[in-house]
């Protein structure tokens, strides 16, 4: 009874100085309780069968991310349990010299540790629970789905899997914390206020070398990721090894050698250094940079992750919403297939669709398209004397596929209903139409290559192709077809048909009807295959929203990591740095001038590990873009836009809770 | 002689009405330009409470502190720093030279805070160090420095503003023999030579005797006061061990 008293004067002393501990335990538990409780967030959403299955898979992802997740965060809270442990080193001591046995005090911080998990599981929760009703919406338009009625979701499986995995954290924290308490001796805890700072003295010429190197390294890297990246994927997929290492290296010889560099420069600099209380800030900052090299580089390298999935997943979810509009420009597209058999038995089959009834009343803008293929113009051949090259970079090409060819009257029909550029060929001229690694058919043409289709010699109408597709789909996937004057088609040699159009309602119910009227077609044991706008829609919209929500969940952890790990440093240097400012007062330093000396070093310390996160960023997306090309995302500029937000609303917060405790250890009590 | 602090009735009280601690008994007392005092007391005397209120870090209950002329009581916020750093210079008995900076840059502080330009810190740097012998260990940080160092470096730092007074708290207690000798003869020097005035509160009747002045407290209460006059040294230390003997078992660790 004694000690939970204690404990509980205890944490009500220790409000203030537990606030970063709380705030991260608060807002971990609340976005893990969010994250999960995704199930009862879609619940209330109406969502057709394909998207049911995205949220299936989605909450599958979610419940294996949220064990790394529970790991990420079980580590920060051991770290930041200890940084409270050393904090009390004095008191502890203190409760030994009074005859209190180690195994009390283990036990009075459990008692401790229990109720602050207690509490901030309890506001947590509830943070969580208020929260997941705003974030529904925000989820809502992301599955791109109405909601039936707005209606309060609590998601019981969640909260319970909260509590066992918080548990399960918190086991492990206290048995960290009865280890650290066993292991320490008297004298260290009641003498560890006094231990006198050792300054590690670096060489500076040897900082500004390394300086100069890590710049070349981390240059090279970026160089490497953009500009040379054509150089580098020439190489197998572990290549990428060495710009992450070469990466890696160069932040932390950053790190190590910037602060002996800098300072170097400035003590030179003796108008500005030895001016008011720059001295002492200067060095305050370049002794902690030093004695935490590696902790920086790893939380700058972690801001770098964050940013990076950040800025994708929002891209992402944007793009997506774009670019469905872009590559599936109609409604339905039926397409059969024919081969050698069926050929004649079959080819009036689209032809008697669009004699359907139902079709003819409910459509528009009806169009059918004939792509055809020479026996003797595979993918190889078409790429002429180029090919030898192609197949070195390119290797995972299918080049013995037969190249689809189509008649100017076809492609001038869908360049009107896609809106893509009109094509007008010389009887002896052909085009390539692309939009996936379209450089390639860029090149041939360039090269001025004749070819030859159907017996007749052609030679290219334009030095480059044109950016097009047949094939709607979330994103660009044409490789390349080949437009040739209608006279020289080999009509025997039809590849298949393409029936495309719109529908012509608005109203739902109509469109449900015909989605399932063109689907029953693809069923009828012919070879016809059915896309529709609504199917494409749906399958990137679950992919776009897993892939976010993936991004935001471990960015969003991320980031709350690094910035506790920098605010729980700041704080305990603070603490030991107490006396410091003590002696500034007494040489009769201005209350103001103290103040705004621990706000500059408490945020050149916060803007350390970013900037050089958000150079690193901005080539990283660079590289992203190049990845997510396939997918046709071009710029991050948006994606970016609500990353600095997020980040500034996550990062500024610990930054001023870290500043204002920071203020009040300080603080003189007279 | 000008008077550079004067206390008037100052008495301090700690605890509530039912508990009263009378920490400090309405002293009152007169410190003159270019004097070396020193207060001396047992544990709990309140002379380091006195010391706190005339550093202005403690607050009085009654009475007033003038220095210069100026009643330091009324002071309040950034006027109390800036007279800080105006007026008072310190020397503690754990040094509370920055760990961070080296002997310099500890020096140097003093002076910037004041915004005085680089190269007139350096001119008066370079001259104090000289006259303290410090000049070797000025780009030592403190770790790499002996408590003696420390206290020297300190003690520039102190005068190196040209304070009106100079206060010592224990200036000797966390130093050798040998140290505490070299520094009670800087501090001589200080007074000597750069005729600073100098306040020191001590327990230990060696450190004492280099003062000019001695004056005892016992119980929050001014017990005595003896002048060195044209004694020497040894002669004042006998007579200062007089007092101490007469104010009783307590102050027995002063021997």
């Amino acid at each position: 009874m004694m000690l939970y008293k204690l404990s509980i004067s205890n944490i009500k002393k220790s409000v203030k100085d537990y606030a970063i501990y709380f705030v991260t335990l608060i807002l971990g538990v609340c976005i893990f309780y969010i994250f999960n409780s995704m199930d009862s967030q879609t619940a209330i959403l109406e969502v057709t069968n394909s998207q049911g299955e995205m949220i299936e898979l989605l909450m599958e992802i979610l419940s294996y991310v949220s064990i790394f997740v529970s790991l990420v965060l079980g580590f920060l809270i051991i770290y930041a349990s200890r940084f409270l442990i050393k904090k009390r080193n004095k008191e502890f001591g203190v409760y030994m010299t009074l005859g209190m046995s180690k195994r009390k005090i283990s036990f009075l911080l459990l008692i401790e540790t229990f109720l602050i998990g207690l509490i901030s599981l309890g506001i947590g929760l509830l943070l969580g629970i208020l929260l997941s009703q705003i974030t529904s919406i925000f989820v809502a338009n992301m599955f791109d789905a109405n909601m039936t009625n707005f209606s309060f979701n609590f998601s019981k499986s969640a909260m319970i899997k909260t509590i066992i995995y918080y548990g399960i954290i918190y086991f492990i924290v206290m048995v960290f914390n009865t280890i650290i308490i066993s292991k320490n001796k008297l004298i260290n805890l009641l003498q560890a206020s006094k231990k006198q700072e050792k300054i590690k003295l670096k060489n500076p010429i040897i900082c500004i070398i390394l300086f100069i190197l890590s710049i070349i390294m981390l240059g090279f890297t970026y160089y490497m990721v953009t500009d040379g990246l054509s150089k580098l994927m020439e190489y197998d997929v572990s290549i990428l090894l060495l710009p992450i290492s070469l990466g890696t290296l160069g932040t932390v010889m950053f790190f190590y050698s910037i602060a002996g560099m800098i300072l170097k420069i400035l003590s030179k600099c003796h108008n500005l250094y030895y001016k008011n209380l720059n001295a002492f800030i200067f060095k305050q900052i370049s002794s902690k940079i030093n004695t935490m090299v590696i902790s920086i580089s790893v939380i700058c390298i972690m801001l770098f992750f964050t940013l990076c999935l950040l800025s994708s997943a929002f891209t992402i979810k944007n793009y997506f919403n774009n670019s469905i509009n872009k590559y599936a420009p109609v409604d339905f597209e039926l397409i059969q297939y024919y081969d050698q058999k069926d050929k004649l038995t079959n080819e009036d089959m689209l032809n008697l669709i669009k004699k359907d009834n139902i079709i003819k009343k409910n459509t528009k803008n009806v169009t059918i398209i004939n792509e055809y293929y020479d026996e003797n113009m595979l993918y190889k051949e078409s790429l002429g004397n180029y090919y030898a090259e192609v197949k070195d970079k390119y290797p995972f090409l299918n080049y013995d596929a037969n190249v689809e060819i189509m008649s100017q009257t076809d492609y001038n029909k869908i360049s009107k209903l896609f809106d893509l550029e009109k094509v007008k060929l010389k009887e002896n001229e052909y085009i390539i139409v692309s939009n996936y690694e379209k450089e390639l058919y860029d090149e041939v043409m360039n090269r001025n290559n004749n070819i030859s289709i159907f017996g007749k010699e052609l030679k290219p109408a334009k030095d480059k192709c044109i950016e097009g597709f047949v094939r709607i789909g979330g994103n660009p996937s044409n490789i390349g077809f080949f437009v040739v004057p209608d006279n020289i088609i080999n009509t025997s040699a039809l590849n298949n048909t393409l029936l495309i159009g719109n529908y012509a309602t608005d109203k739902e119910e109509k469109i449900n009807y015909m989605e399932n009227k063109i689907n029953e077609y693809s069923k009828t044991g012919t070879s016809i295959v059915a896309d529709t706008k609504l199917e494409v829609k749906e399958a990137s919209v679950g992919l776009s929203a897993i892939v976010t929500f993936i991004g935001l969940y471990l960015g969003i952890i991320f980031l709350i990591s690094s910035s506790a790990i920098l605010a729980l440093k700041e704080l305990s240097d603070c603490l030991d740095d107490k006396n410091k400012y003590r002696v500034l007062r007494q040489i009769g330093a201005d209350e103001k001038d103290i103040n705004k000396a621990l706000f500059k070093q408490t945020l050149i310390f916060f803007i350390m590990p970013l900037s050089l996160a958000i150079v690193h960023t901005i080539f990283g997306l660079k590289f992203c873009t190049f990845i997510l090309s396939s997918m046709g995302i071009e710029s991050f500029l948006d994606g970016s836009l609500i990353t600095f937000i997020f980040l500034i609303g996550i990062y500024g917060l610990y930054f001023l809770i870290t500043y204002y405790c920071n203020k009040n250890i300080i603080k003189e009590r007279n | 002689m000008e008077t550079i602090l004067k206390l008037s009735n100052v008495e301090k009280y700690y605890g509530s009405k039912s508990s009263l601690t009378k920490a400090v008994n309405d002293v009152s007392l007169e410190v003159q330009k270019g004097e070396f005092v020193a207060i001396m007391g047992a544990s709990g005397s309140g002379k380091t409470t006195l010391l706190n209120m005339i550093s202005t870090i403690d607050k009085v209950t009654s009475g007033h502190i003038f220095v210069e002329g100026e009643d330091i009581t009324k002071l309040k916020g950034n006027r109390l720093n800036k007279f800080r750093r105006d007026k008072l210079g310190f020397i503690f008995q754990d040094f509370n030279l920055l760990d961070t900076l080296t002997g310099y840059e500890n020096i140097s502080l003093s002076l910037s805070i004041q915004n005085i330009n680089y190269k007139e810190q350096k001119r008066k740097i370079e001259d104090i160090s000289e006259k303290l012998g410090i000049t070797k260990i000025l780009n030592k940080y403190p770790y790499q420095m002996s408590g003696g160092e420390k206290q020297r470096i300190a003690s520039a730092r102190a005068i190196i503003t040209n304070p009106s007074l100079i206060l010592a708290d224990e200036p000797t207690g966390a130093l050798d023999s040998k140290s505490s000798g070299q520094l009670l003869k800087n501090m001589e020097y200080l007074n000597k030579e750069l005729s600073s005035t100098i306040l020191m509160v001590t327990h230990d009747a060696f450190t004492a005797s280099y003062a000019s002045r001695v004056i005892f407290i016992k119980d929050g209460k001014i017990f005595n006061e003896i002048n060195k006059g044209n004694l020497s040294r040894k002669e004042f230390f006998d007579s200062i061990i007089d007092v101490v003997t007469l104010l009783g078992g307590e102050m027995n660790d002063a021997l």
